[in-house]
């Protein structure tokens, strides 16, 4: 799927009168099937992006077009920071939900998770219900889900912000196996600079709020990815201009802010 | 999380839970043999115990006892249903609208303000002193725990959900049954425990203010007859009726709640293969 994104600002009311302004004005475009990490400071308005494409949230102004359309979740597949599990529902319930409000017929849905749960590792587990797992296994039922319903376009908000680095980096990387086909598009909000440039073919940068876009630096690393990868001096590279870009973000809120004192 | 379970060593025994009560009843039964012996009261005050059980056995073998259980318990049941059906339903479309909250909310808190027993004689005028009347004095005792229970409850639905749903472009439909419903769901039992037991009430005072049948009009007639072994066993009969629908609703807790009280993370990690 094609992500097309045009002058798009995004505003919250705050108070009786007053907004605050949260994300862009930003313009950019996700070819399809490309994975694309979105890096940027807390509070910049990554989730805020997220949520206009998911069709959660309807930007102020400019637009997002998904392929040419308007955003409405259709087609697309959200894994966030929390693994959102319905706490009622057992683990094959839980990721077979997708197939469910789809109206697919119970066993076939009950077969497509048991052939996933032993990729995810979450073999035996199957009957569990969410309070009985470890956060690593609560998202990996998250992901088992979202593979389940094969979006065209797959976005996660921090989806392993709350796990511990090991657990992370293993959990990135299955990700990116599991993808299911090659025309999906993943567009990773994270603030973990390993993270972006171990999984992204692209790594867009946003300043501090409201997110602007700072930087758009291509990762030429070999595929499949390794955590080998990580001590290549190419990798060093990428990551000093990250970094620099990260700086340079901040440094230009900081003008802007004290232009605006002005 | 860690929530105590059977296993934990400091859980007090299930011997002692069984026991305890049962030596406390000897215990009331054995004191008021004593003072019924000793004539503190006149026996029509104080009946002894054996006059209760003889007045047990004989409305039981009469049929008497059932007759008139079976009249309250209708009216119980009707009211319960009727009062929670109508409270989560009302109460469900008072979280979706708000103007049928701004519409709703003065009436059912006027309702709840007004004691309800003082609403039972005007019922008998309007609806006759039939099963009709009884059922819904309760049915209103029973509404106000079941509305507010799943206002609360609907309110209690995560938005990290709703967004989840919401990507799912689920139907309404959908977001009734997999996301509404479940999630409200103890809160709502909660409401429907308490509703049980006012339900009973709720069909006693119908009885009391006019019958011709049931516990409550066994009562007033006993009472009117100085018959304090049969206002006894009515007023027993009533208190097994009420624990009894308790009983069912904590059952169904148990049951449809099972993903609370499912066992702690290590004790499932010991069944399963997973390795972190
Ligand atoms: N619903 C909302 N109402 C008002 N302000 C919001 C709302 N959601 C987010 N914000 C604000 O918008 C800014 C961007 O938020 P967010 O997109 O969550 O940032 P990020 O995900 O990059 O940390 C933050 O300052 C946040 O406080
Ligand atoms: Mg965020």
């Amino acid at each position: 799927m094609k992500v097309q994104v045009k002058d798009l600002q995004v505003k919250y009311p705050v108070g009786s009168a007053g907004q605050l302004e949260a994300l862009g004005p930003l313009d950019f475009t996700l070819a399809a099937g490309s994975f694309v990490a979105l890096l940027g400071p807390s509070g910049c308005g990554k989730s805020t992006l997220v949520r206009v494409l998911a069709g959660l949230l309807k930007p102020t102004q400019g637009v997002a077009l998904l392929d040419g359309n308007q955003p409405d979740g259709g087609g697309t597949g959200i894994l966030f920071q929390d693994a959102n599990l319905l706490p009622w529902r057992r683990v094959r319930d839980n990721m077979a939900l997708p197939l469910e409000l789809a109206g697919i017929a119970r066993e076939t849905r009950y077969d497509a998770v048991r052939r996933l749960l032993s990729v995810l590792g979450l073999e035996g587990f199957e009957m569990a219900w969410p309070a009985e797992l470890s956060g690593g296994m609560a998202q990996r039922v998250a992901i088992g889900r979202v593979l389940l319903q094969e979006p065209d376009l797959l976005l996660l908000d921090e989806p392993f912000g709350a796990l511990d680095a090991i657990t992370r980096e293993q959990l990135g990387l299955d990700l990116l196996r599991f993808r299911a086909r090659a025309a999906q598009t993943v567009l990773m909000v994270t603030h973990d600079i390993n993270e972006a440039l171990l999984l992204a073919d692209r790594v867009l940068v946003l300043s501090l709020r409201p997110g602007r876009l700072v930087a758009d630096l291509a990762v030429p690393l070999p595929r499949p990815r390794r955590l080998e990868h990580t001590w290549s001096q190419q990798y060093v590279n990428l990551l000093r201009q990250l970094r620099a870009a990260l700086g340079r973000g901040a440094a230009e809120q900081m003008r802007n802010a004290v232009q605006e004192v002005r | 999380m860690t929530r105590p379970n059977s296993t934990d060593v400091y859980a007090r025994s299930p011997v002692s839970k069984r026991l305890a009560p049962l030596a406390l009843i000897a215990a009331v039964l054995l004191l008021w043999q004593i003072m019924s012996a000793l004539q503190v009261y006149p026996v029509f005050i104080i009946p002894p115990p054996a006059a209760v059980l003889q007045k047990f056995v004989a409305v039981s073998l009469d049929g008497s006892l059932l007759h008139h259980s079976l009249v309250t318990l209708k009216a119980v049941l009707a009211g319960l249903a009727g009062g929670a059906v109508a409270g989560a339903a009302l109460g469900y479309l008072v979280e979706r609208s708000a103007l049928l909250e701004d519409a709703l909310t003065p009436f059912v808190v006027a309702l709840q303000s007004t004691p309800i027993v003082a609403w039972a004689p005007l019922l008998v005028i309007w609806f006759g002193s039939g099963l009709t009347s009884k059922a819904i004095t309760s049915a209103l005792i029973v509404f106000f725990p079941t509305f507010v229970n799943t206002v609360v409850g609907m309110r209690n639905v995560p938005a990290s959900l709703q967004d989840l749903l919401r990507v799912h472009r689920a139907t309404r439909w959908q977001v009734l049954t997999v996301l509404e419903i479940p999630a409200a769901l103890p809160m709502l039992l909660g409401g429907l425990k308490i509703s049980a037991t006012l339900a009973v009430i709720g069909a006693v005072v119908g009885e009391f203010v006019s019958a011709d049948a049931g516990l409550g009009f066994l009562i007033t007639l006993a009472r009117s007859r100085y018959d304090t072994p049969l206002v006894l066993v009515a007023v027993i009969a009533l208190a097994v009726i009420a624990r009894i629908l308790y009983g069912i609703v904590s059952m169904l807790e148990r049951r449809l709640l099972a993903w609370q009280h499912s066992g702690t993370r290590a004790s499932y990690l010991q069944k399963g293969t997973f390795q972190e």
